[in-house]
């Protein structure tokens, strides 16, 4: 355990000296959160009877993007282990493959997560001017926030793992952001889809994913934030079942066939 | 299986093969290969035997492609063989890799484990961590090997900040810290400039003198085997080509000498049987030998002959050299 704390702590610090990135992060968050505002303040002129608010949409936007946006790209550092061959070298380590790679994510999850608040959040509050809710309930934030990001790494764990057979994990990655975008209602709540495919959506991870912890902005109570918190944990242990199934087999398969 | 006490490495008729996709070649094959391709069994590791003993110092080489990662891949536990046995510190490498990874230590020279944006030290640290090495002893051991391999002032600096010769003393030293009985080593060397190559030559070779660990090196730098190991072994389309010392594998595969005269006439003439001028300067000829044809001390005589020496050197030919020629022999005595 003392030697995954110290990945995770490692990471972070290493996270922060790629201080280039993290800006470039920002900005382009900050960019997103203005243009959607923009786009959003040009369909609510014409549109008005939505069952939610300007302010509440640029928070929901800012709570999703800021999660999505926290996450290393973990699927293309395993895809460029598996093809300079590094991956199965570092299963020749005491610790297993998977925990030292998602310690390693987690680290740099956290870094971002914190960092990225500030200027999201504060980009948020400046359109807005208001929070979405009271100060003490946005803590919220935090549990939701780290559950989801350690999901979509367990995600992008499993897609980055899949090089290993198709050589290119891109595909599988695009359909995922794609899924997470219409599923997970990143660009507008799920609340505001047709019912059918609110249904559908509640049955996959994205809607636990972004939905969930966007509903902190659109005013759910802390039932709600509770349920939320309690799908997310469902979807890690579901995810945490599957991809330790789906790496042992890919280990044999390596351990056949080589890296 | 026999193996003693100090046997580091055992090997017995290991064998890996690979089932791998052919296409047919052009756009059409290119096509077809969508739904249907053939299967081809290539032997990567042609029964392989092996024995090495704790402490040795020796080379593995071969040409790309001769089956020396993947036969190493198979040591370190990370391939399953298709045939045979080894045992690698007492175990079986592909049963028993999380204990066997606590005994062995890696570098590759093209491959590093130590985080870019952080000091060295700190990659010791999760390390020592990792390989759940006692605290006060991980200490001792780091302090140990800082001193050994001179990295003392490169300690607390970014990794990114460190020459490429720097970088690589904190690699090997990052991997000797839990004390493994048999360190890999795979192109330590590489793109380093010839006082950093020196400086990982004679650390590695003193480390293995002073804790009796073994090294099994691979290098296309002869340069490294020259200097670090006591053995060579040659490994050609996956199987034991050669395995001598270093010593006799000169003595054996190139019987030539280079003799360097200087000497007071501006120039001279050698005509003897199997003796080639190789260079020539005013004062100095470069001679080569063979050995089969005439001995070293004719050419001496021979020499004396026509003037005084002021400076006579004899030097067996590079080592890049003697491997060309096993491996060239080995091409031509190969079955097609």
């Amino acid at each position: 355990m003392r030697a995954v704390l110290t990945i995770v702590t490692l990471s972070a610090r290493h996270q922060l000296a790629e201080r280039g990135a993290i800006v470039s992060r920002a900005a382009f968050y900050a960019l997103i959160l203005f243009v959607f505002s923009r786009l959003w303040g040009a369909v609510l002129e014409d549109v008005h009877e939505l069952p939610v608010r300007m302010d509440q949409l640029i928070w929901y936007l800012a709570i999703t993007e800021w999660i999505v946006l926290s996450v290393p790209t973990l699927h293309a550092e395993i895809e460029d282990e598996v093809r300079r061959g590094d991956l199965v070298y570092r299963l020749a380590r005491p610790m297993a493959y998977p925990i030292a790679r998602l310690a390693e994510a987690f680290g740099a999850l956290l870094v971002r997560m914190a960092l990225l608040a500030v200027p999201g959040f504060g980009v948020a509050w400046l359109l807005t001017e208001r929070l979405p809710t009271e100060p003490m309930f946005m803590l919220w934030l935090l549990p939701l926030g780290l559950c989801a990001g350690s999901l979509i790494l367990l995600m992008m764990f499993a897609i980055g793992f899949t090089s290993l057979w198709l050589h290119d994990c891109r595909p599988l990655w695009w359909i995922w952001q794609k899924c997470a975008f219409v599923l997970g209602g990143m660009l507008l709540p799920l609340s505001l889809y047709p019912p059918w495919l609110q249904e559908v959506a509640a049955w996959t991870p994205f809607a636990a994913l972004f939905h969930g912890p966007g509903g902190i902005a659109l005013g759910v109570d802390s039932t709600g934030a509770l349920w939320a918190l309690i799908r997310l944990l469902a979807w890690l242990a579901v995810a945490t079942l599957v991809l330790t199934w789906a790496y042992r087999r890919s280990v044999r398969h390596i351990e056949i066939g080589g890296g | 299986m026999v193996m003693t006490m100090s046997t580091a490495i055992h090997i017995e008729n290991l064998t890996k093969t690979f089932d791998v996709r052919q296409r047919a070649p052009g756009l059409r094959g290119a096509l077809r290969g969508l739904w249907s391709s053939s299967r081809q069994t290539i032997t990567a590791v042609d029964r392989l035997d092996l024995r090495v003993e704790a402490g040795e110092r020796v080379a593995v080489l071969g040409p790309n492609g001769a089956g020396k990662s993947t036969a190493i891949k198979m040591l370190a536990g990370i391939l399953h063989p298709t045939r045979g046995h080894a045992r690698v510190d007492g175990l079986v490498p592909w049963e028993d890799r999380r204990r066997l990874a606590s005994r062995i230590g890696t570098v590759f020279g093209q491959r590093s484990q130590l985080w870019y944006h952080l000091p060295a030290a700190d990659t010791f640290e999760l390390l020592g961590r990792i390989y759940d090495v006692p605290r006060a002893e991980f200490r001792r051991r780091r302090d140990l090997l800082v001193e050994i391999f001179g990295i003392g002032t490169h300690l607390q600096k970014p990794v990114r900040q460190l020459s490429l010769g720097q970088r690589m003393r904190c690699e090997i030293v990052a991997s000797l810290l839990h004390a493994p009985s048999l360190v890999f080593l795979d192109e330590p060397t590489i793109g380093l400039d010839v006082s950093a190559k020196a400086t990982i030559r004679d650390v590695v070779r003193r480390d293995s003198l002073a804790e009796g660990r073994t090294v099994l090196l691979t290098s296309h730098d002869t340069g490294d085997v020259e200097q670090v190991c006591d053995r060579v072994i040659v490994i050609h389309r996956g199987r034991v080509l050669l395995d001598e010392p270093i010593d006799a594998l000169r003595t054996r595969y190139l019987h030539r000498k280079l003799i360097t005269l200087r000497t007071t006439e501006r120039k001279l003439e050698l005509r003897l049987p199997g003796v080639r001028t190789l260079s020539h300067s005013p004062h100095r000829t470069e001679l080569e030998v063979d050995l089969s044809v005439t001995a070293v001390d004719a050419v001496v005589i021979a020499a004396l002959d026509q003037t005084r020496l002021h400076d006579l050197t004899i030097a067996d030919p590079p080592m890049d050299e003697v491997i060309q020629a096993i491996y060239e022999r080995a091409e031509r005595e190969a079955p097609t």
